[in-house]
């Protein structure tokens, strides 16, 4: 890839050395944006900017996890239009990414939070799918490979009226069986922006390169609120895009519905496999299961709707 | 592959498989969902391919679980034999199963413990999660 360096940093002794006279020297510079600790699914970090411009977008992106007291390891950004690789972005003193385009920096520090969130984590059993919520607070959990339409159907659903809880990770609680939020600004590829061409990112000029790639849009911009409390999954769908296809929602077993989860879960093996599927199984003793084929996304949005209206009443259970 | 991983070719009447210790499973409305800790593969089986895996305790033969099948299902035993044999040498082609007890040893045993309860092993529930 031109322009773009990444480097997984050798944590050898020399490696550490390294990574750690590096974090002393990020440490020494003035930074004129240091956000707050943030908290997300367990995995605690914060984010520091050489400008206060890119910083605050930063901020903006990140602030569904918010929490108290003060980061202890950061992500350090730097954007020095002197140098030929004008972004540099860092974990501690950890080298992530230096890339001459804000767009592949951007990339890399979104997928290196994605990778600390979820690959280690042994709180919750992540499945790779979206996840919205009615306000009552009966959830879809969508599981499905990349480039299935994951985010472009939650962003459509969030549009619609739901509550978002993740474009990226179902996180499932595997003593509750309660799904958390992992809400992360939805990532929002090139080839949905037609159909979602309402929620084009507004940035000044400045900011404008992030966005060239992929938007970045917090949920909270889409409607002040739509981020979900903890919720109860209620249904799972299995979506997949057709262009050419018929939107149509089909039933699937709860067996098959199973099998998806599994396959699409990310961490199964930091858990007793046992334990894991079990757990998921209980999720989907709970849930009513469908095929989703989504040519049209309107029409897709509407029969979940349609899916959830239906069940209501009939679901006596809440939010815990 | 553990030395114990029945093969295919030795699937017969005889033989009394169980399911290997690194398979989990569950049952959902009458399907089955195996996951295979060791090659972390998952596998979904159908209604009768259910009830042949839940009868796969390690201690009953083949031949005994078709005479069970045949008689708690009202159905033709040479058609339940076949649909037995070719459902556990799928499951053994899938590396799901190892040899339990030797043949040999299980007809070895008296009649009374062989029978046991005489509850016919397939309709036990799956274990608890």
């Amino acid at each position: 890839m031109s322009g773009v360096m990444s480097d997984p940093t050798t944590m050898d002794t020399d490696g550490a050395a390294i990574v750690e006279r590096q974090r002393r020297t990020l440490d020494d510079r003035s930074w004129p944006y240091q956000g707050p600790r943030l908290r997300a699914l367990g995995f605690e970090f914060g984010i520091r900017a050489s400008t206060e411009e890119v910083g605050g977008y930063l901020g903006t992106l990140f602030e569904p996890f918010e929490a108290e007291g003060e980061p202890r390891r950061v992500y350090s950004f730097l954007d020095e239009p002197d140098q030929d690789m004008r972004y540099t972005v860092y974990f501690d003193g950890e080298h992530i990414v230096s890339s001459v385009d804000a767009a592949g920096a951007m990339r890399h520090l979104q997928w290196d939070v994605n990778e600390r969130v979820i690959a280690p984590n042994r709180d919750y059993l992540l499945v790779h799918a979206a996840t919205a919520a009615a306000d009552d607070g009966r959830a879809v959990i969508l599981p499905a490979a990349m480039e299935s339409g994951k985010t472009t159907l939650v962003s459509g659903l969030v549009r619609a009226g739901f509550r978002y809880l993740s474009d990226e990770a179902a996180a499932v609680d595997p003593r509750s069986g309660l799904l958390h939020a992992y809400a992360k600004a939805l990532t929002i590829d090139e080839g949905s922006w037609e159909v979602l061409s309402d929620l084009r990112p507004r940035l000044p000029a400045a900011l404008e390169p992030f966005a060239h790639e992929q938007w970045y849009v917090p949920a909270d911009a889409i409607r002040p609120g739509a981020v979900a409390p903890t919720a109860r999954p209620a249904f799972v769908v299995a979506p997949r895009y057709e262009r050419e296809g018929r939107t149509e929602l089909l039933p699937l077993s709860r067996a098959q519905a199973l099998q998806t989860l599994v396959e699409n879960a990310f961490n199964f093996r930091l858990f007793d496999g046992r334990t894991a599927l079990f757990a998921l199984a209980d999720v989907v003793r709970r849930t009513d299961c469908y095929r989703l084929t989504v040519a049209d996304l309107t029409e897709a949005c509407e029969l979940l709707l349609e899916l959830f209206e239906r069940s209501e009443g009939a679901d006596d259970g809440g939010v815990a | 592959m553990s030395e114990t991983t029945l093969q295919p070719k030795d699937i017969d009447g005889t033989a009394a498989p169980r399911p290997r210790r690194t398979i989990a499973h569950v049952e959902i409305d009458g399907e089955g969902v195996l996951y295979d800790e060791g090659s972390n593969q998952i596998h979904l089986l159908d209604p009768i391919a259910t009830v042949i895996w839940s009868g796969l305790d390690g201690t009953t033969t083949l031949e005994e679980l078709s005479a069970e099948l045949s008689s708690a299902f009202g159905a033709d035993l040479d058609r339940v034999r076949f649909d037995v044999l070719e459902a556990v040498r799928g499951f053994a082609e899938q590396e799901l199963l190892e040899n339990g007890a030797s043949p040999q040893a299980h007809r070895a045993q008296p009649e009374s413990e062989e029978e046991g309860d005489g509850e016919p092993h397939y309709l036990k529930d799956p274990p608890s999660p």
